[in-house]
């Protein structure tokens, strides 16, 4: 008779990394989404948006440690590549920020649809589409720069080191 | 989702209370005399109406255009790293 204890299969939730591929991969495609209103449609989109903030702090819940050390570290970093990751970081911060924000005060569905009034001025609608556009580079500079992780957790997975 | 759930509550209240006051300072920026002059000068991105091209290509397009701004730099900027570290690689080399 077998005594031993069966061994519980593990989910990707009981893993970190694989926790962050599969919430950054969904953070990705939602971010994909949001950044395309003419495929959604407007209301759409600013919904989509709203709920867009959900997976962000996500994001951000499962880097704590990082947000929680990054300027002791910058001031310490010896790299120019942790340099760059500090400043990359924030600005896509910011910068999501900025798109929100901007998003917000431009909306023609979410804040009339919550009773809100709400004048659209032509400098958030300038903002909000610059800042949309700018976003998408900075955000391919912020996943050239986790590439590595990328692919290394892409091959263990295949391998199911991990 | 044990690692998100950890302190989940008192973490995420500190990201969305520094977001709301990054925000709201951002909001500011319409007092701008920038802002004034993009207002008076008024401000419209697309052409009138809907291009003449099938319903599917239209869907795609915004896709496409994220995938290519997102996917160029990347590439880029991958590429150069590569050569960094090569260039850098034959430098310890030759010392």
């Amino acid at each position: 008779m077998n005594t031993s204890a069966p061994t519980r299969k593990q989910s990707w939730k009981d893993n970190v990394q694989k926790t962050r591929f599969v919430m950054d991969i969904l953070l990705l495609v939602s971010f994909l989404i949001v950044l395309a209103p003419q495929s959604t449609g407007i209301v759409l989109h600013e919904w989509l948006s709203l709920v867009f903030f959900v997976p962000f702090v996500i994001h951000i819940l499962l880097h704590w440690q990082w947000f929680t050390h990054s300027f002791k570290q910058f001031k310490r970093a010896k790299t120019i590549r942790e340099r760059y990751n500090f400043i990359l970081n924030y600005s896509l911060y910011l910068l999501m920020i900025f798109v929100l924000v901007s998003g917000f005060l431009v909306s023609v569905a979410l804040f009339p649809t919550l009773g809100i009034p709400l004048e659209i001025q032509d400098f958030w609608s300038k903002m909000h589409h610059d800042s949309a556009t700018l976003i998408m580079p900075i955000l391919g500079l912020h996943l050239a720069l986790h590439f590595r992780w990328i692919k290394t957790l892409i091959v263990q997975m295949k391998k199911k080191a991990v | 989702m044990k690692f998100v759930k950890k302190n989940w509550q008192s973490r995420s209240a500190i990201i969305v209370g520094i977001s709301l006051v990054v925000g709201l300072l951002m909001i500011t920026l319409e007092q701008t005399p920038y802002a004034s002059d993009i207002n008076a000068a008024g401000y419209q991105h697309g052409g009138e109406g809907k291009p003449d091209i099938p319903a599917v290509v239209l869907f795609i397009l915004p896709f496409v255009k994220a995938l290519v701004l997102i996917g160029v730099p990347l590439l880029i900027a991958r590429l150069l790293a590569n050569i960094l570290r090569l260039v850098s690689r034959k430098g310890s080399w030759k010392n």
